[in-house]
């Protein structure tokens, strides 16, 4: 650690002012810039807010997920089936999204968590997997042609309601779960006694074990929870795309793109989320604006993973917050290239 | 009624996508138990050696078999300049070695899919063969395709190799000694940085090679990767990680699960029946269906 | 240890100043200015990912058409005055949910109209985005009876459904000396390629033949089994929906099992580069369905003279021959523009306007070198263009296509049955 200065601190007094300008640009932003721009913040939100639900398990709990995806599919499926097979209203869907998830994720989590390290992160990807196979498969999902789901004003909550369901509910509805989840991460694990259990099972579970955490109920908890934000972000996403499929909202791309923004953002940190859905989702969306049709940035994030593993793990955070500086980077190279001694 | 000659084709079928299989699994089970790293990259690997092939094939008139040992040797070399930096993420005081790991591996992945796709285009490329075509027609049980035959020769052999170098010479015991305890193997003198770099080099080798097979009795397609690094995963997981001869019956037993699953039931189902085996194995017997892989995290 | 605050200040900086660069480089090339006098036309497609192939070639029939009626006519003539076109891209990234951004970053920017992605499931998470903006939108590409099923008001397509294009190449094969007695049909388990093996065996229904089996599976299926299914049933014909990848492994494993039906009937993409690089030795013969190539006899029309005089222009232009998707797309331009004519108002278009050309779209009859364009105004091919006849054909020794069906369409005589893989 290091007695540097977070940087909303440097001017004295200013961080209040930091949180002022960003909520009120965050609440303004689809009024000031528009349709476009409104879709882009829109899929940052719900990023960011996926990010942070891994982070809960695989940042705070130490539980490499490898199959978190597979609720966010769950999620859209539930608000799918609930609208189009049968006729329910969208907020019908929302609800369905969370109980289904939690009952799924609890009957997941019971054999599962016994499990740890690899064999973990196999093991969930093998069941997300499993549930796009089923999905593709089972009828009621639309088997391999997939679901549209319908938009009017009535299919909110059953009454017409008096706003268009566009992009600007959509960007409202993204901007409250995500603060929603910022909010729940922020005062479950940064705040209360909880957040000390989980890190205390995730550094030594039999230490912890041994000082009265019961574990194994953290770890469901935890895992639980997790899996229910990213099926709550799946269902609104999924009134929001219209056409779901499996190879979509159930693909294994999914999982692991929230995997590399939690890392990339700072593993175990409130912000880190915040910072790598960022950086990854906008460098994904806006690179071919920018850098020109290509699929440049595939190798581009490939490189960026690499070189952040290898010299700043714990991610733009703990860059921020000066925990990797030049000295460190040149230690790292050095022992790095001792490593090289092959012959 | 059961039709025989349908039958026993499909057990040759089976048999022979377990062979392809075991090539894949034996390096990558190495590098598991003796780096205990989970590579995300195995399946690029496959991915790269076959376009290696197609590029190389024509060079030697349209036969991707001389690419092979180009193949190997590249492959080797840069499996052993790669492993130092794996090595690197997974140890020191990092936390979260076994992510670190992945998500490296993950990252080296995305890089390779990404500039083959970027350089070649997202065709698919054909990996010639003018001696492995065709078929080998055994009258009363089958025909053997002659691509795979020699393919799941060749993951057998390569098996056999890796076995005999790791048991029965004092290279292969060093790296024996290295999977069981590193710091003591460091302590009693063996250069950890060399052998594992010769390991890492071995399985990428293996690996390289075999995407030139597969690449050979499918085709070559920037996109192919995926589906080999899950199939590479689920050859361990039912080995039993770490566990060499282990890879055999994985092999048999997803290749006749996939060749009869998708007869005799339907071909919709294959992969939800071959994933809920592996989830299955997971939960009940994490060491693998014959017990025998090493419990560890 | 002290941190340098002034390195972590000017990194800072530099990240916020990058971004605030970009914000404002994004904003400032948005919103379409109120007076205009070309043309804009916004095209969705994917130009990077999976599907980066087939975007371009949309993108190329888009940008062959816009660069034509530029150069030979100076653009489009409405109320006397002549209107250049420009098209913009935005990339779908082989993507549903970004080719949605991708087609609402288009409509802010103001277009005139839209010309639409590549692939069906892109395209069927655009068009719910053109229908809430009212934006007119074609394209020349997509082909899943789906999308028309929804009854879009504002979207259409220049090329048939693929219920139509297998249904009508799977019939004309059937029709062919000796008459096959059995068919056997497989299919990858995705939309498109399911609804292509639900025509097949429609087609094959129809003319009373046997059909053994109907096998679908997943994309990385391996084809050894299906094959031996197949080779067990012992089909005279062998049809099968998917994308061009699980085309390549299907003949391959035939080939290395021995399997040798009277012919192999294949939908999408038998016509194509991919095809022929990755099925190599395996590839000539394969009967393929298509609507144009530049062989075909049709009369030339709007813009081009002849399919040949498309297929010239495309060569100089791009070098390289255009399939039907790259017709289809140059297609839907022309479209776009006969209607334009017609609603007689100059850019940019109003509101009104867009409503007015929905309802020209709706009645108007085009001809091009691609084919007769009209679209239907109800029942299940909703907005679709059905009028255009799907042709069978079959690939060559040298891998060049030739039309072998219908029978009224048919330029030569199809090599059937075809030699089986030791002859060759």
């Amino acid at each position: 650690m290091t007695d540097a200065v977070p940087f909303l601190d440097r001017i004295p007094g200013a961080r209040r002012y930091w949180y002022v300008g960003i909520g009120a640009l965050l609440l303004v932003w689809p009024m000031v810039f528009g349709n476009f721009w409104a879709r882009i913040g829109i899929g940052a939100l719900m990023w960011i807010g996926l990010a942070q639900s891994w982070n809960m398990i695989g940042g705070y709990a130490g539980y490499l997920d490898f199959g978190h995806g597979a609720y966010f599919g769950i999620g859209a499926f539930a608000a799918g089936i609930a609208m189009v097979q049968f006729g329910y209203p969208f907020l019908v869907g929302f609800a369905l999204a969370i109980v289904v998830s939690a009952a799924v994720s609890y009957l997941v989590a019971v054999p599962t968590l016994r499990l740890t390290g690899a064999y973990f992160a196999i093991a969930t990807w093998a069941f997300a997997e499993s549930m796009k196979q089923a999905a593709l498969v089972t009828g009621i999902t639309g088997g391999t042609f997939g679901l549209s789901l319908p938009r009017s004003p009535d299919t909110l909550i059953g009454v017409a309601v008096p706003f268009e369901i566009a992009e600007t509910f959509f960007y409202y509805a993204m901007l409250a779960l995500c603060l929603g989840t910022m909010a729940l991460t922020y005062y479950l694990f940064e705040r209360n006694e909880f957040g000390y259990r989980v890190k205390a099972m995730r550094d030594d579970q039999d230490a912890a074990e041994s000082l009265g955490i019961d574990t194994t109920r953290v770890k469901r908890q935890v895992y639980v929870l997790s899996c229910m934000v990213a099926a709550v972000f799946g269902s609104v996403h999924a009134w929001y795309i219209v056409y779901i499929h499996p190879n979509d909202v159930l693909a294994p791309i999914i999982t692991d793109r929230m995997v590399i923004m939690a890392l990339l953002g700072g593993l175990g940190t409130l912000t880190g989320p915040v910072a790598g859905g960022l950086l990854v989702f906008l460098l994904e969306r806006l690179s071919s604006v920018f850098l020109g049709s290509t699929t440049f940035y595939l190798p581009l994030i490939g490189t960026l993973i690499m070189i952040t593993v290898l010299f700043a793990p714990s991610g733009i955070i703990g860059i921020l917050r000066g925990e990797v500086d030049r000295g460190d980077v040149r230690r790292n190279v050095k022992e790095l290239g001792e490593k090289f001694d092959l012959l | 009624m059961v039709d025989i000659g349908l039958f026993t084709q499909i057990v040759i079928n089976g048999l022979l996508l377990g062979g392809i299989y075991v090539t894949i699994g034996v390096g990558f089970s190495l590098a598991f138990g003796v780096l205990e790293v989970v590579d995300f990259a195995v399946g690029e690997y496959v991915m790269v050696g076959a376009f290696m092939g197609a590029v190389l094939a024509p060079v030697f008139g349209s036969e991707g078999i001389f690419a092979i040992p180009i193949v190997l040797v590249v492959f080797f070399a840069l499996g052993a300049l790669i492993q130092p930096l794996i090595h690197h993420v997974t140890t020191g005081d990092r936390p979260h070695p076994l992510l670190m790991g992945l998500v490296f591996t993950f990252g080296l992945a995305t890089f390779l899919r990404g500039s083959v796709l970027t350089i070649f285009g997202p065709n698919n490329r054909d990996v010639p063969s003018s001696l492995l075509t065709g078929g080998v027609t055994i009258p009363g049980l089958g025909t053997f395709p002659v691509v795979r035959t020699v393919t799941a020769v060749f993951g057998v052999s390569g098996l056999i190799v890796f076995m005999y170098y790791l048991y029965r010479t004092r290279g292969g015991m060093a790296i024996r000694a290295i999977a069981e305890d590193r710091t003591n193997a460091r302590l009693m003198g063996i250069n950890i940085n060399r052998y594992q770099s010769i390991a890492y080099g071995a399985y990428a080798a293996l690996t390289g090679s075999a995407g030139v097979f597969i690449g050979m009795t499918f085709t070559a397609n920037p996109g192919m990767g995926l589906q080999y690094t899950a199939f590479a995963f689920f050859m361990v997981v039912l080995a039993g990680m770490g566990y060499l001869p282990g890879v055999i019956i994985a092999g048999i037993v997803l290749g006749l699960t996939q060749s009869f699953t998708a007869v005799y039931i339907s071909g919709n189902v294959v992969l939800l029946v071959l994933f809920a085996i592996i989830y299955g194995v997971l939960l009940v017997s994490p060491a693998g269906i014959l017990g025998k892989g090493e419990w560890a995290t | 240890m002290t941190r340098k605050p002034k390195d972590r200040r000017t990194f800072l900086k530099s990240v916020g100043g990058a971004a605030t660069a970009v914000g404002v480089a994004g904003c400032a090339g948005l919103g379409g200015g109120s007076e205009r006098d070309y043309f804009k036309l916004g095209a969705v497609t994917s130009l990077s990912g999976d599907l980066r192939f087939g975007g371009e070639v949309t993108q190329r029939g888009y940008d062959l058409w816009a660069d034509t009626i530029n150069e030979e006519q100076g653009g489009i003539e409405v109320g006397g005055e002549t209107y250049e076109v420009q098209i913009e891209y935005a990339d779908a990234q082989s993507n549903p949910s970004t080719g949605a951004d991708a087609a609402s970053e288009m409509i802010n920017d103001g277009a005139d109209a839209i010309l639409g992605p590549y692939s069906s499931n892109v395209t069927l998470a655009v068009c719910p985005i053109m229908e809430q903006n009212s934006m007119p939108h074609i394209t020349g590409s997509a082909e899943s009876p789906q999308i028309w099923q929804e009854g879009y008001e504002y979207s259409f397509g220049t090329i048939p459904t693929v219920s139509i294009i297998g249904n009508e190449a799977a019939a004309a094969l059937t029709n062919l000396e000796p008459q096959p007695e059995s068919v056997y049909i497989t299919a990858v388990n995705e939309p498109f390629s399911v609804a292509t093996g639900d025509s097949m065996r429609a087609a094959a229904e129809e003319a009373g033949i046997t059909i053994e089996n109907y096998e679908k599976f997943p994309r990385n299926t391996d084809y050894t089994n299906v094959v031996s299914a197949a080779q067990n049933a012992d089909p005279d014909l062998h049809l099968h929906g998917g994308h061009i990848g699980s085309h390549v492994n299907l003949v391959n494993a035939a080939e290395q099992l021995g399997y040798n039906p009277d012919g192999f009937l294949m939908h999408y993409g038998v016509n194509t580069g991919s095809y022929k690089d990755g099925a190599g030795a395996q590839a000539p013969h394969t009967f393929g369905a298509t609507v144009w190539i530049p062989s075909v006899d049709r009369e030339g029309g709007v813009l081009f003279d002849s399919p040949q005089a498309y297929a010239d222009a495309s060569q100089s232009a791009y070098e390289t021959a255009p399939d039907y998707t790259q017709a289809g797309s140059t297609a839907a331009g022309i479209v776009f523009q006969e209607a334009f004519k017609e609603l007689g108002a100059a850019p940019p278009l109003s509101q009104e306007d867009k409503d007015e050309l929905i309802g020209i779209l709706e009645e108007i009859e085009v001809s091009t070198f691609y084919g007769d364009v009209a679209f239907e105004t109800e029942g299940e091919y909703h907005h679709n263009n059905i009028n255009t006849q799907p042709l069978l054909i079959q690939l060559g020794e040298d891998g060049s296509p030739t039309i072998v069906g219908p029978e009224d369409s048919a330029t030569d005589e199809a090599n059937y049955p075809v030699p089986a893989w030791d002859e060759r």
